[in-house]
């Protein structure tokens, strides 16, 4: 039987370990934003779109990169019912409630209805875990009126992507295509990954168990 | 058998006498019905070998007058190949017939006197398309302000003072479109007229039914009209032509058709190229059996000979007195035969060397003459095939007209009326007596041809480049010699130009390049290109697509070959493309080069295009060299997934390895440090990944 001094020194060296790793692999990086769409333009009815689009920069699903988007505010629009047809891959949610998209297919797409009011915001955190080879992963969105057409902006590729971000760094740019979008960066956080979490969380359990009194003696 | 032959007699005794009454009648038919028309007879009657003579007809049927007639000599005999009505009085007589020809279908082209009995003399072109065909009107010149009606007049309100030199040429033209090059061919009856003193050379085209001026220059600085009418000759793409003393030697100019498209706008032209003259005086040219003596002058410069000819103050000079005839010899040998009627003593027949004529800035074809204080003077080689007359025989080998090429050697007509063969030794070989003439009811020869005509086209290999701007372009061949307009405006013609010898002083006009000059297309020609490679750099004088097409087409093959490259010049932005040439007139552009070490790629994320349901991806190209990469620059897709396809290619790798990679163009040049942008526009229905590695090439050509 492992004595209580024994098991001390075993939680404390996954506490050390924990620290030692988590410098370098356990913590996942990412960027949070708060992104602010003027959509004043956009008629109300009979509603627009809007498609959220994180491309797997590797091509095989790698799933290593999610974006999560909370706390959408329409400026006196809402919400409409999301394009099953358009949305594809690893995505979930709606503007409701949050939108997760991780890149477990080539293209991640999510694309909701919404009744345009004066601006579409939301927060994004992204992380930002670089593939490897030389194409990034890809964050971006488009918004399309209620005629089907995209609100033009500069991106060079024709997609008329309002912003975008390759993510070729743990912390990469954003770009905004459109004057229309207002970006403001919340700075990079590291969040542990989950197994580090869970390492983490059992060395602390650990040290607490074996500090712990008994409650009898033996 | 007896028997036999005289019913046979008898019989064509009657037939005769029901030939000659239907003849008879037939012909008084045609004299007053007004027909003017021309027989058509079938062509080709003629066979290889076949003499063709101007003659005069006395013979039967003898009503009438004696007139013209052309006759056939074939297999020793003669006979009537076509003639003139029996009246003077009749429209379309004609006699005299100075000059024959056949063309290249059989036909008898012959220059003739018209209408010296009813007022209106005049030389007229006429063709006989068969055996017993009424002679056809090509055309009439007159010598006096009366024209005689019935004739077509090409150049009206002229009147000539003589019209000579008939011969054959075929004119070939290279057409040109935006797609492709073609070479197409047609006979050309040429003659000399003269009508206000200068010698115009004109010619009809057979096939086109049209007249028009040859460019060419025709001794346009010498002699005397009225007392020299100058003879003229082609072979090999040049016209060679004597009159009083000067020899001229005139590189044809090649006929271009050019048309096609630039900026949605047609346009057509005739460009004529390369031509080009070198003139000689006579004065300086010696038999080269004469034995050369040392000059006695200083040590020469420059290769020039230390020896003259031992009989250098008597002067050979075959074409020295009155102009004689020039014929080109294309079957045996003799090659360029000049006649003169100098004197007895010379020969009649100079067979001439041409080395002169090709490089007159040669100063091994010079020698210093000590009579003229050692001057570097220029001599001209001839070689006499047959000399004046035979001392053995008396027999004089003059000819009183224009020696004609026939496939068993040169045939001339002597002054009794005998056909003769050029042959080497002292004394001509008779063909064909004037005896025999007159037994085919003919005498007087007045001019001889043969079929088939030898005409040798110049055959040679063509590049032309046409640039549809906004760009000039310089070309530059394997030798380093450019064509164009540089950088700095400035036109550059190595090809063409007159090459003095600063120690003979001789003088060497050579034209070998063309520039049509500014305007849009422009073209730019090559005669004769080395094979190799050839480089064409470009610089822009405007914003907009640019097209090079270069065409290579050789006279002698009727389909040529186009290849183009296209682009998008800015102002001032320099291009570059290399094609080769072999030595068959093969030309194709030279493959980019792999520029992928000197450029960086960084490539951007997909997007996804919602509307066109298409990918898109952002490559930055970086110039990481220290030096300019000249476009047209092609980012190529190598290896790209089968799943997706490359929507905005601007077409496949097909000449530097891996082919069959799908690549986009951008405009040129990436100066060093600088980076642009490439959009990629990819289809992928599966939506699942796409991989490809990169490669940049520069310059050359990609497709």
């Amino acid at each position: 039987m492992i004595n209580r001094n024994t098991f001390f020194w075993m939680s404390a060296c996954l506490v050390v370990l924990f620290l030692a790793a988590g410098q370098r692999i356990a913590f996942a990086s990412s960027i949070s934003e708060t992104v602010t769409v003027n959509t004043s333009g956009l008629p109300a009815t009979p509603g627009s779109e809007i498609f959220f689009i994180l491309t797997d920069g590797s091509g095989t699903g790698d799933a290593n990169n999610t974006a999560t988007l909370s706390a959408f505010t329409f400026g006196g629009g809402t919400a409409g019912a999301v394009d099953a047809v358009s949305s594809t891959g690893g995505v979930s949610g709606d503007m409701g409630s949050g939108v997760s998209i991780t890149d477990s297919g080539f293209p991640n797409i999510l694309a909701q209805y919404f009744t345009a009011g004066s601006s579409v915001s939301f927060g994004l955190n992204l992380t930002t875990n670089v593939d490897p080879g030389s194409i990034p992963d890809q964050f971006g969105f488009v918004i399309l009126d209620p005629g089907g057409n995209p609100i033009p902006t500069s991106d060079l590729t024709g997609s008329n992507y309002l912003a975008v971000i390759n993510i070729d760094s743990s912390n990469p740019s954003s770009v905004s295509y459109s004057d229309l979008v207002t970006i403001t960066p919340q700075g990079p956080v590291s969040t542990p990954e989950p197994a580090t979490l869970f390492l983490l969380a059992a060395g602390l359990a650990a040290i607490a168990l074996s500090t712990k009194r008994p409650t009898t003696l033996t | 058998m007896t028997g036999d032959f005289e019913n046979h007699n008898s019989a064509r005794a009657y037939f005769n006498k029901r030939l000659c009454v239907r003849l008879l009648a037939a012909f008084i038919l045609l004299s007053f019905s007004g027909l003017s028309g021309p027989v058509i007879v079938a062509a080709n009657d003629l066979k290889q070998g076949d003499l063709l003579v101007g003659v005069t007809y006395f013979g039967s049927p003898s009503a009438g007058n004696t007139k013209g007639a052309i006759a056939l000599v074939r297999d020793g005999a003669a006979s009537i190949f076509c003639q003139a009505p029996a009246f003077t009085t009749d429209p379309n007589f004609w006699d005299i017939p100075t000059s024959v020809i056949a063309d290249s279908q059989g036909r008898v082209v012959f220059l003739a006197v018209v209408g010296r009995f009813s007022g209106a003399p005049a030389w007229a072109l006429l063709r006989c398309d068969g055996i017993g065909a009424t002679a056809e009107k090509l055309a009439i010149f007159p010598s006096t302000s009366a024209v005689l009606s019935g004739y077509p007049v090409p150049y009206p309100g002229q009147i000539f003072a003589g019209v000579t030199g008939l011969h054959l040429t075929t004119l070939n033209t290279i057409s040109l479109n935006d797609l492709a090059a073609g070479v197409t061919g047609q006979d050309a009856y040429n003659l000399i007229s003269v009508s206000s003193g200068t010698p115009t050379h004109v010619r009809y085209l057979a096939t086109d039914q049209t007249w028009e001026p040859s460019t060419d220059i025709i001794q346009t600085g010498c002699c005397v009209v009225s007392q020299e009418l100058p003879d003229v000759i082609s072979h090999s793409g040049a016209t060679y032509s004597v009159r009083g003393n000067y020899f001229e030697k005139v590189q044809d100019p090649l006929r271009v058709e050019v048309s096609g498209t630039v900026a949605g706008t047609s346009f057509s032209a005739i460009l004529n190229l390369f031509e080009s003259a070198n003139t000689l005086n006579s004065t300086y040219t010696f038999d080269s059996i004469t034995p050369m003596i040392p000059s006695g002058c200083p040590p020469p410069l420059g290769g020039i000979l230390s020896t003259m000819p031992v009989n250098r103050s008597g002067v050979f000079a075959p074409f020295e007195e009155d102009a004689g005839f020039v014929v080109y010899d294309e079957f045996t040998g003799y090659n360029l035969v000049v006649t003169t009627e100098f004197a007895p003593l010379y020969p009649f027949l100079a067979n001439i060397n041409e080395a002169l004529f090709d490089s007159p800035s040669d100063p091994s074809l010079y020698f210093q003459d000590n009579f003229l204080g050692c001057a570097a003077t220029p001599y001209l080689q001839f070689n006499p095939p047959l000399p004046f007359f035979d001392n053995a025989t008396g027999f004089s080998n003059s000819t009183i007209a224009k020696p004609a090429s026939s496939v068993n050697g040169l045939m001339a007509l002597d002054a009794i009326g005998d056909i003769f063969q050029v042959v080497s030794g002292t004394k001509a070989q008779i063909v064909l007596t004037g005896a025999q003439f007159n037994a085919a009811g003919v005498a007087y020869p007045e001019s001889i041809g043969a079929y088939p005509n030898g005409v040798s086209a110049g055959l040679s290999t063509t590049v032309v480049v046409r640039v549809d701007s906004p760009v000039n372009v310089l070309i530059t061949d394997p030798n380093g010699k450019q064509l164009g307009v540089d950088a700095f405006g400035n036109s550059h013609n190595d090809f063409s130009g007159t090459i003095v010898n600063p120690i003979t002083g001789g003088s060497q006009n050579i034209n070998n390049g063309f520039d049509s000059g500014p305007g849009e297309p422009r073209f730019f020609a090559i005669k004769n290109p080395v094979p190799g490679m050839y480089n064409v750099q470009s610089i822009g004088t405007g914003s907009g697509p640019y097209t090079v097409r270069v065409y290579s087409a050789n006279t002698a093959n009727p389909t040529g070959q186009q290849i183009s490259a296209s682009g998008t010049a800015s102002f001032g932005s320099p291009g570059s493309e290399s094609f080769t040439l072999d030595a068959k007139g093969n030309i194709a552009f030279a493959c980019a080069s792999n520029m992928s070490s000197a450029v960086s790629v960084v490539r951007s994320g997909y997007s996804y295009n919602v509307v066109t349901k298409r990918f898109a991806q952002t490559l930055t190209l970086t110039n990481n060299s220290g030096s300019a990469i000249s476009g047209p620059i092609s980012l190529v897709l190598d290896g790209l997934s089968t799943n997706a396809t490359l929507s905005n290619s601007s077409g496949a790798t097909a000449c530097a390895a891996p082919l069959g990679s799908p690549f986009i163009k951008l405009s040129g040049p990436l100066n060093p440090g600088v980076s642009v942008p490439a959009v990629l526009q990819f289809t992928d229905p599966t939506k699942t990944g796409i991989s490809y590695t990169t490669r940049v090439l520069a310059g050359g050509v990609s497709e």
